[in-house]
């Protein structure tokens, strides 16, 4: 069959639908407005700023006067505490050790939840015996699994690691296998028709389809682990954020409680940032962008 | 070619196919009525349905259907919602099996997903993370076809459709019929003999609608493909079809078959003002209208 090159559309007109005239090319839209983006973005900043400012002078008058320093500290004395850990190696040993354990139990968990997520979303049969069951063990808190971690993983990181994983391989996993059941079916025909083999099903349907599930399921999980993580410190560690708070609220040492706070909500949203930032990366790539 | 204008129409609910006297761009058989495909026959069709019976779930779809379609026609398939018309295709692409009866593409049967025949479902069904150029061209990255290859063929049909400018657009910057565009050429890229069509234009507004008709036409003259072609507007496949098949309410037999004998190159903007055309729209309306 020989093809013949464009004459044969010369009535019609590329694409002449007269609907579209440049598609959405959000490039060019973004590129006029970038000056009041900034613009909108740096007063809300500024707004965020001044309300914490303004909690913290609150906060400072205060104390002393109608709340107890005992209670809640002063922000002066929190941040000399602060400056004061942050300065020693102790303080950084203890920030390392709780990163590390989130980060193991995060790549551990994402890596369970997806894996069985789908192999379990491919075999329906395995699927269905196993899925309530699954249930049944997500439905015990995690921190009454706590204990038993310690028991089987010692006082070092790898019960907190364990903890993370728990929780954030739940959700992982049910966001993948729940995932699988939304996997586009017409494409599925569509590529099997093309005479595509099961690689290929999975490469060009199924993973991209699990994208958003996963990235929720990350965005979701990333704070779960974390949370995992402090509980974990505050049962039983010799090291780690968690367990420095809990030292400090043990004592009554309420600056050293709030500057471990403060570590960890710096944390938190360090974890946020960089799956956000993750998240629009990939969105970007796969051409899901949502605006 | 001396062609003659009796449909056939046969009273038993199955078109004949090679056996008696259908007009159309056969040649005449000495196979008599009655008798059931012959393996020779079965080479010679792009694809025959021979007594196929489907239900599902309990209802009954297509009942003793039986459908010759010859490499080269434009074959239309028109009747009222449920009446297996949809099915037929499916049984064509091996999506799908009949419970009675065999369907046999080139020869020979269909028995697993048919991977010979172009498929241009309803809805576009274009990969949403991939641009226009990856859509088209994924049938050759599945054959692993030679980048340089899939490059100028990929290329080819973009223009061939009329999409030049819009290769690294996603397909939810297109518009519908767009869409619709890409998906034709995302099927016609591997060359397939046979391409099966199912209400490809029913979504898209009237104008749009015509302006595909027309692309789709010259790229059945200009490629020689085998087009089994759905719809449910008796126009378009008058406009289009060299043969149109008319089925009955659910269950779907064969009420008739007609060839379409009009002055050739047709033009979709003008053909409708023909006297044949107005000759075969009343005709078949008779047929489907008994339908409805």
């Amino acid at each position: 069959m020989s093809l013949e090159a464009r004459g044969s559309i010369a009535e019609i007109g590329p694409a002449s639908d007269g609907l579209v005239q440049a598609p959405a090319a959000p490039s060019s839209a973004g590129q006029r407005k970038p000056g009041r983006r900034l613009r909108r973005s740096v007063a809300e900043w500024g707004i965020r700023l001044a309300i914490i400012a303004v909690a913290l002078v609150a906060w400072q008058l205060m104390s002393g006067h109608i709340l107890p320093t005992y209670a809640v500290s002063k922000p002066t004395d929190v941040a000399q505490t602060l400056g004061s850990t942050l300065a020693s190696s102790s303080g950084w040993a203890d920030i390392e050790t709780t990163v590390e354990e989130f980060l193991f139990g995060f790549a551990l968990g994402v890596a369970c939840g997806l894996t069985l997520g789908i192999v379990l979303g491919t075999l329906p049969a395995t699927g269905r015996i196993l899925e309530p069951l699954i249930a049944a063990v997500n439905g015990i808190p995690k921190i009454a699994l706590a204990p038993i971690f310690i028991l089987f993983f010692g006082l070092g990181i790898w019960s907190k690691v364990a903890i993370a994983a728990l929780g954030v391989g739940f959700v992982m996993f049910y966001n993948v296998f729940l995932g699988m059941r939304s996997v586009p079916v017409p494409l599925v025909n569509v590529i099997r028709m093309m005479g595509a083999r099961p690689v290929h099903v999975l490469r060009y349907v199924i993973v991209p389809s699990l994208a958003q599930p996963i990235l929720a399921g990350l965005k979701a999980g990333g704070p779960l682990a974390m949370l995992g993580v402090i509980a974990g410190e505050f049962v039983a560690s010799f090291q780690g954020v968690g367990h420095e708070l809990q030292q400090a609220s043990s004592v009554l040492n309420a600056s050293g409680v709030f500057s471990a706070l403060v570590i960890l909500v710096i944390m938190q949203l360090l974890i946020n940032g960089l799956l956000s930032v993750f998240d629009l990366a990939v969105s970007r790539w796969l051409g899901l962008e949502r605006h | 070619m001396k062609l003659r204008g009796q449909p056939a129409f046969n009273e038993s609910g199955g078109a004949r196919a090679a056996g008696d006297s259908e007009p159309g761009l056969m040649p005449e058989r000495e196979t008599s009525p009655g008798q059931s495909a012959t393996a020779g026959e079965a080479a010679d069709s792009a694809l025959l349905f021979e007594g196929i019976s489907k239900s599902f779930g309990g209802i009954s779809v297509l009942s003793e259907v039986s459908l010759s379609v010859l490499p080269g026609e434009f074959v239309s398939i028109i009747g009222p919602s449920g009446c297996g018309k949809s099915t037929l295709l499916n049984l064509c692409s091996g999506l799908t099996t009949a419970d009675v009866g065999t369907t046999h593409f080139q020869g020979s049967p269909v028995t697993r997903i048919n991977t010979r025949v172009g498929y241009v479902p309803q809805d576009a069904t274009l990969f949403p993370w991939l641009t226009v150029r990856e859509n088209v061209g994924l049938s050759l990255a599945i054959k692993r076809v030679s980048k340089k290859e899939r490059e100028k063929r990929v290329g080819t049909w973009i223009s061939m459709v009329g999409l030049e400018g819009f290769e690294n657009h996603y397909p939810r910057q297109l518009s519908g019929g767009m869409q619709k565009r890409c998906s034709i050429a995302r099927t016609m890229i591997y060359e397939p003999d046979v391409v099966l069509l199912d209400e490809p234009f029913g979504p898209l507004d009237a104008l749009t609608r015509l302006a595909l008709q027309s692309e789709l036409l010259n790229i059945w003259r200009q490629t020689g493909t085998t087009f089994v072609f759905v719809t449910h507007d008796l126009n378009e496949a008058i406009s289009l079809s060299t043969k149109i098949v008319v089925m009955s309410r659910r269950p779907g037999r064969i009420r008739a078959v007609v060839p379409v004998e009009l002055e050739e190159p047709r033009d979709i903007y003008q053909i409708t003002e023909s006297q044949e055309f107005a000759r075969l729209h009343g005709e078949l309306w008779e047929y489907v209208r008994a339908e409805l």
